[in-house]
């Protein structure tokens, strides 16, 4: 018999069942299979490993869970937002280098908390020079964790960990377009602190140097402190507390402090190292 | 309470600052993050990229798509784009740095590739014939299925590959027919 040698071969037979195939050549098929039980088998074959297929890969899948959509989809947004507000600056290939190591603390990491870090992403009005005693609200908005109130004052302060890598602080530089910092100038420091639930990133890092006014960045620790305890007992919200300092830390250590300049015991505040 | 430090911290983040809705790219990309998270999330595992890794893998292809988009590059069959993109950036990945990136202790501690014994064992016979099948495919040959089971055209799976689309297609019915013939005879 003729038809025998007009079988439809496995590729056409796959693609006619998926609307891929060619017109001139589809409608010849559809004829064929329209006469021909075989070839009609062989496709009832490939649906039935098409459901096997599925039904193996769904409980392969079920083995491995992913986390749930909501936290990558947070933290794709914070990224989306932050090359935004820097597209006019020019793309940079790093800017999506996010870290992983979300929540710090053994107690944190028991709690199921999606992992992600959101930027605040706070545009204050005001245009600043930088580098000083406050960072530019464009390059330096803030960055936090996903962490709560009772996770940030389950790790003890000091824990957290404070220290810049060096290739995220030579990025810092770049972006505030300071060629070669001297050594011990500057402080790389975070604006939103980690024990306020800060994230190591570049929007919330900027070179702060010592020689700059009163206003310096000992004098800002003093102030996170002080946020903190208030934070940690229950007198203050981690969100205003996170929005207070990075917006201007200044004028919050003012109200906080009740004074105009900086109190003596807190410029000798030494908590972290220079840059070097 | 973790649910509220999610939705505490994403208000503050859509607070002040909404350039976003000026911009619709932005919007698209999202939109497109959430249909093809997961189906990529698996294809990327399937390369063998520990899951927190497919996870930033798909976070920098959409960046890029992003990137893509805001630059006016043809925007037909994103989705394809997508999965190309990422899976260079997944190879890259396993290319460099197995050792540092890809296995960092946070990725140690996920849970990766549970196969529970008794779980394992409430899988019909037939489940089972056909996930050896699978394990016993080429690579290639898996990858293809994977990407038509989400949805890919056999000619964006050949674009994703860097392949001819025939080959493509001989992958496809060859594994197909493979699982088919395994059942049909397990019965």
């Amino acid at each position: 018999m003729r038809a025998a040698q007009q079988h439809i071969t496995d590729e056409e037979l796959i693609l006619t069942m998926d609307g891929e195939l060619e017109e001139p050549r589809r409608g010849a098929v559809d004829r064929h299979l329209n006469q021909c039980w075989a070839c009609r088998a062989r496709r009832a074959e490939f649906e039935r490993g098409i459901e096997n297929y599925l039904a193996a890969q769904r409980s392969l899948d079920a083995a491995v869970p992913l986390p749930p959509a909501a936290g990558p989809t947070a933290r794709l947004r914070a990224s989306l937002d932050s090359a935004m507000a820097q597209e006019p600056a020019g793309w940079r290939s790093a800017a999506s280098r996010w870290p992983r190591a979300i929540l710090a603390g053994a107690a944190a990491a028991a709690m199921a908390v999606p992992v992600g870090v959101t930027l605040l992403a706070w545009f204050g009005t005001k245009n600043l020079e930088a580098p000083g005693p406050l960072p530019d609200a464009r390059l330096t908005p803030g960055a936090v964790r996903l962490i709560s109130q009772q996770q940030v004052c389950v790790v003890p302060a000091e824990d957290e960990g404070r220290l810049v890598p060096a290739e995220l602080a030579r990025r810092v530089f770049e972006q505030y377009r300071i060629a070669s910092p001297k050594p011990r100038a500057y402080e790389v420091d975070y604006l939103i602190s980690p024990a306020l639930g800060g994230a190591t990133v570049l929007q919330n890092l900027w070179p702060v140097p010592y020689s700059d006014g009163v206003w310096t960045s000992r004098v800002k620790d003093a102030l996170e402190d002080h946020l903190r305890q208030l934070v940690c007992a229950g007198k203050l919200d981690l969100a205003t507390a996170q929005q207070e300092i990075a917006t201007d830390w200044i004028a919050v250590y003012r109200r906080y402090f009740r004074t105009r300049l900086p109190v003596a015991a807190h410029a000798r505040f030494v908590k972290d190292s220079p840059w070097e | 309470m973790a649910d509220n430090a999610w939705i505490q911290s994403v208000r503050l983040a859509r607070g002040p600052a909404t350039a976003s809705a000026a911009c619709p790219e932005q919007e698209e990309v999202v939109h497109l993050f959430g249909e093809l998270r997961v189906p990529l999330l698996r294809y990327l595992h399937g390369l063998g990229l520990p899951v927190c890794d497919c996870e930033d893998v798909a976070q920098d292809a959409f960046l890029a798509l992003l990137r893509h988009l805001r630059a006016g590059k043809p925007r037909d069959h994103l989705p394809a784009w997508v999965f190309r993109v990422s899976r260079n950036l997944a190879l890259k990945c396993i290319q460099q740095t197995s050792a540092q990136r890809c296995l960092d202790e946070d990725c140690a501690n996920a849970p990766d590739r549970a196969a529970n014994p008794e779980e394992q064992a409430a899988h019909s016979q037939r489940e089972r014939t056909t996930r050896a099948v699978i394990a016993a495919l080429a690579p290639h040959d898996r990858q293809c299925l994977q990407l038509r089971a989400a949805g890919l055209s056999y000619r964006a799976i050949a674009g994703v590959l860097d392949v001819s689309l025939g080959s493509v297609v001989a992958c496809v019915s060859r594994a197909l027919s493979r699982i088919a013939r395994a059942t049909s005879q397990e019965k």
